[in-house]
């Protein structure tokens, strides 16, 4: 092949495959990065939205509040009632508009001013895993007066 | 060119291509999430807004707790949010917090008086001078809190290194400290102002000439209106919160008078009120004779005995002292435990009449004319002013001129000018903010005596 047994040819051939190997291989380990990242976004989307509603919504199935920031003792026993039963999981998880391959899990504790738990709840799953990735949002409210923290895990 | 040239070009070309590549593919791009500073405004947000849902029975208010966040001293507040708020700690997390718009709950008053100036202090001594306005600027009850007055001495030597950040009000009392504030010290003044230092003038003025700049552009004032007695002085607006002339008198109405049990350097069982030029006698009471002070007896006539149906009057009871045939209401607000101090209120209705006080025919110097009245705040019958402002409540300077005068009464009109024109915002907990930091302003409407709503802004870091 004429020209292609010149030295200056080979030299810029192996350059440019060299180059093109090494931007494949830094393209290739940023992309699991960058899909993690995108991930924890929408976890995260997901867990404020979510407890936004608790908090300050009053009309949907996991709304807790009469007003915003204060929160219904009948609606938490009701809701916790549904978690209870643990066919009620997937619908539960509908409701909050979590896609199906999502998972939850929601700690409700209500304290009087000494700091004594006067009720509380986990509602979803048991444990949370500790090598996925999981968006967690911690939210304050109030119960008949009674300091009311929410937990949320969602991944 | 010889053969082979435009290869070792390409060869070049290639090479610098790669090494501007390089950087870029061997260290990794930092992307930088906001969702930890959301997380930390979302945090401070439930702070606020269950601080507000959070009733606060401290003193028997019906106030929730940010509405009584004035009323706390830093330690005790600060205690309060982090028992409550544990993940403050468990975070390592930092917190400030400032309320802006809020009346300051002590507002420090410079003053000058020169001993060499007959008459500038009083005895000719800066100290009797300091101590003589403190006892104007006794301490006041406003919505829940005492507010203080700190008084000090200042140079006008070293008044350039006065600012908002360690004065709040500049006072002139007297006739001599206003002829020497406009001689000599015009430039000094103007300088305090534009630092946003209100100035509270608190004298005589028999005429205001061409040089008095003092008068004619810090007050804002000038001679005009009829000449004859100063009578039937009252508050002009009583009804329009837009003007400037309305937040003086609504203070004043919560202000009252403070008075105390020790004066001559003894504490005594009995002291009086002094309005309208006459001394209505007040003595403490002990009802359950338990050594805590809980009541007061009253002499209202006065006629050098205490009124029967006036013995063991408690706090919030109401009594009525009649002068000039207008019955004017008071209320008692504080009694001392101690028995040292005891602070009245004076009623809204019937409106205040105040007749202690000096008289010269002074106006606001406003254009056009038809705006002067809503800078007086105090006018006669015959329209002379008795206290005139200047500035409104969102100008950057404010400043406020009273007719000289004495008694409670005047005292009180006194303290509330200087509430007014000093800066409103409050350090509730003070802490040097980090750079990085979120902050979350949160509207407060409160007031028990008057409506004082302000803006508190909490700052939010992570420690490490």
């Amino acid at each position: 092949m004429k020209g292609q047994s010149q030295l200056e040819y080979i030299v810029a051939m192996v350059i440019f495959v060299t180059i093109t190997i090494f931007v494949t291989l830094q393209i290739a380990k940023s992309v699991p990065y960058y899909h993690t990242n995108s991930l924890e976004n929408r976890l995260n989307n997901d867990c404020l939205r979510i407890s936004e509603n608790m908090i300050k919504d009053s009309k949907l199935m996991y709304g807790f509040a009469k007003r915003p920031y204060e929160l219904n003792y009948t609606k938490l026993y009701e809701f916790n009632d549904t978690c209870d039963d643990i066919s009620n999981y997937d619908q539960i998880k509908n409701n909050m508009s979590l896609e199906a391959e999502r998972d939850f899990q929601l700690k409700v504790q209500v304290q009087d001013s000494s700091g004594s738990t006067i009720f509380s709840f986990v509602c979803g799953r048991k444990y949370v895993p500790s090598q996925s990735i999981v968006a967690t949002v911690e939210r304050h409210a109030i119960t008949d007066g009674n300091s009311t923290k929410i937990i949320l895990n969602v991944w | 060119m010889g053969k082979g040239v435009v290869h070792m070009v390409e060869t070049v070309l290639v090479s610098l291509t790669f090494l501007m590549i390089v950087p870029f593919l061997l260290y990794p791009t930092l992307i930088r999430t906001d969702w930890s500073d959301v997380k930390m405004f979302l945090n401070g947000q439930d702070l606020l807004a269950t601080l507000d849902k959070t009733n606060d029975t401290t003193g028997g208010t019906k106030e929730n707790f940010l509405q009584n966040i004035m009323n706390r001293n830093e330690t005790e507040l600060e205690n309060m949010i982090v028992e409550k708020f544990s993940w403050l700690k468990s975070r390592k997390m930092n917190f400030g917090i400032e309320t802006q718009g809020t009346i300051k709950n002590e507002i420090r008053v410079g003053f000058n008086c020169t001993e060499s100036i007959a008459d500038s202090c009083l005895n000719d001594n800066v100290e009797d001078e300091t101590e003589y306005i403190e006892k104007i600027l006794s301490s006041t009850f406003i919505n829940g809190r005492y507010v203080y007055f700190r008084v000090f001495p200042v140079s006008y030597d070293e008044i350039q290194y006065y600012n908002v950040r360690n004065m709040d009000v500049f006072l002139i009392r007297g006739e001599e400290q206003r002829n020497d504030a406009n001689i000599n010290h015009f430039d000094d003044i103007k300088g305090l102002v534009d630092k946003g230092i209100g100035v509270v003038g608190f004298y005589y003025v028999q005429n205001i000439n061409a040089g008095d700049r003092v008068d004619k552009e810090i007050f804002g004032i000038r001679m005009g209106g009829a000449a004859g007695s100063i009578e039937n002085v009252t508050f002009l607006n009583d009804y329009n919160a837009s003007r400037p002339n309305y937040a003086i008198q609504k203070y004043f109405y919560a202000v009252g008078l403070n008075e105390n049990f020790t004066y001559k350097l003894e504490e005594h069982n009995e002291t009086f009120m002094t309005l309208w030029n006459e001394q209505y006698w007040v003595r403490r009471n002990d009802t359950d004779l338990d050594r805590i002070y809980d009541a007061l007896d009253l002499d209202t006539d006065p006629i050098g005995s205490y009124d029967y149906d006036l013995f063991g009057k408690k706090e919030n009871d109401e009594f009525i002292i009649n002068f000039d045939g207008i019955n004017y209401e008071f209320k008692i607000e504080k009694i001392d435990p101690k028995g040292k101090f005891f602070i009245v209120n004076f009623n809204r209705t019937p409106k205040y009449i105040f007749v202690n006080l000096q008289d010269r025919p002074v106006r606001p110097d406003k254009q056009p004319p038809s705006i002067e009245e809503e800078y007086v705040v105090l006018e006669s019958s015959s329209n002379k002013g008795a206290l005139i402002v200047n500035g409104t409540d969102s100008s950057p300077w404010r400043s406020a001129w009273i007719t000289d005068g004495n008694g409670d009464d005047i005292n009180a009109l006194v303290k509330s000018s200087l509430m007014w024109v000093s800066e409103r915002n409050w350090w509730n907990i003070l802490r040097t903010v980090s750079g990085e930091h979120t902050k979350i302003s949160y509207f407060v409407s409160q007031g028990e005596e008057f409506h004082e709503p302000y803006w508190l802004e909490l700052n939010l870091w992570h420690i490490y």
